[in-house]
């Protein structure tokens, strides 16, 4: 009788265990990304032209586990992303995911220490908005990380800069696109300004 | 008996006038019941609002599809504002509401960024991708003064 019950309460404490380790907060998810891309950003041994590949590369990776850019390829497509198959679908989002990289990741290398401050969350269900305050030169920038629950845990699919969403932003330059010259029009303008950007490095 | 019957006629005229202008009174007025069923509202909620004033327009691709029924601080403190939209207009829940000027520095309207998903905004249900009121002097502080280092 006593040994039933002392399994049972292992047992009970090991699923309360787990429950609680589910509940890990949208900041406890972010924190450790921006935290290792800044390092690698610090890092002096990855600085310059001639470590610019393996940089990148560990730069994006990073991302990558902290940023769900196929969600957000699917909110920038809007409707047009449920009348595509699975596997334009994957060369969509890498399409969207080398022009962000392309676009932002200049701007990122010229981070130079400047100090990110967490300064809150609000969780409503599986979504969630992050704010860093990022301090330079004494402006303070606030950034929003909005973040939604997977499986994974939380990813961002949005990022909100004094109240403008990138999401948004490129949504509604692609939607102009999309009327005009089709889904076709918008992938080779995406394929053509990755080109660029590629020729530019070079 | 003339009499009678002209007086009824005139009684009647004088009953249709008034209620065709009662008709006309609460269309132009706006009166809430009449429209009511030709809309359900979208609540949405957003940091800032500054300008935003209640019968502001929203709307999508610069169409006006509805206006601001209401504006009022939510439980949280959060800016939540009550978008009273046509029943013709679906909305994904997957949009974006943002805080516009006509112009840069004109009447504050709310654009509404239509998003993909299928799923769609129930009556009452809450938006919560939105983008705030552009505050145009602290921009220009922080740029301005930052800038100046």
């Amino acid at each position: 009788m006593k040994k039933t019950l002392l399994f049972f309460i292992v047992l009970c404490s090991f699923s309360i265990g787990t429950i609680w380790a589910e509940e890990v907060s949208p900041t406890a998810d972010l924190k450790p990304v921006l935290h290792d891309i800044t390092t690698v950003l610090l890092d002096e041994s990855l600085k310059g032209k001639e470590h610019l590949e393996e940089r990148r590369d560990k730069i994006m990776s990073l991302i990558k586990r902290g940023f769900d850019f196929r969600e957000m390829s699917k909110r920038v497509l809007g409707k047009k992303w449920r009348q595509i198959d699975d596997q334009e679908k994957d060369r969509f989002t890498s399409l969207m995911t080398k022009l962000l990289e392309n676009v932002y990741i200049g701007k990122l290398e010229s981070y130079s220490g400047q100090q990110i401050e967490f300064v809150g969350e609000t969780v409503r269900g599986a979504r969630a908005q992050v704010t860093v305050v990022v301090e330079n030169n004494d402006v303070e920038i606030p950034i929003h990380y909005i973040m939604r629950k997977t499986d994974s845990g939380w990813l961002v699919y949005d990022i909100n800069i004094e109240g403008v969403s990138l999401v948004r932003n490129y949504q509604e330059q692609f939607k102009s696109i999309l009327r005009k010259d089709d889904y076709e029009g918008l992938v080779k303008v995406l394929e053509d300004k990755n080109r660029t950007f590629l020729e530019e490095a070079m | 008996m003339k009499k009678n019957t002209l007086e009824m006629v005139v009684g009647l005229f004088m009953i249709i006038g008034f209620a065709a202008f009662v008709y006309l009174a609460l269309q132009l007025g706006e009166v809430s019941f009449l429209t009511n069923s030709k809309t359900y509202i979208i609540e949405a909620e957003f940091d800032n609002v500054a300008g935003v004033k209640k019968g502001a327009s929203v709307q999508v691709a610069g169409v006006v599809v509805g206006e601001v029924a209401m504006v009022a601080l939510s439980e949280d403190e959060v800016a939540v504002l009550s978008l009273k939209i046509d029943n013709s207009l679906k909305v994904p829940i997957d949009s974006i509401a943002s805080v516009k000027s006509q112009g840069i520095i004109g009447d504050k309207y709310i654009q509404l960024s239509l998003g993909g998903d299928e799923e769609l905004f129930k009556p009452g249900e809450l938006l919560r991708e939105t983008e705030s009121s552009l505050d145009i002097e602290s921009l220009i502080s922080k740029f301005a003064f930052g800038s100046a280092k």
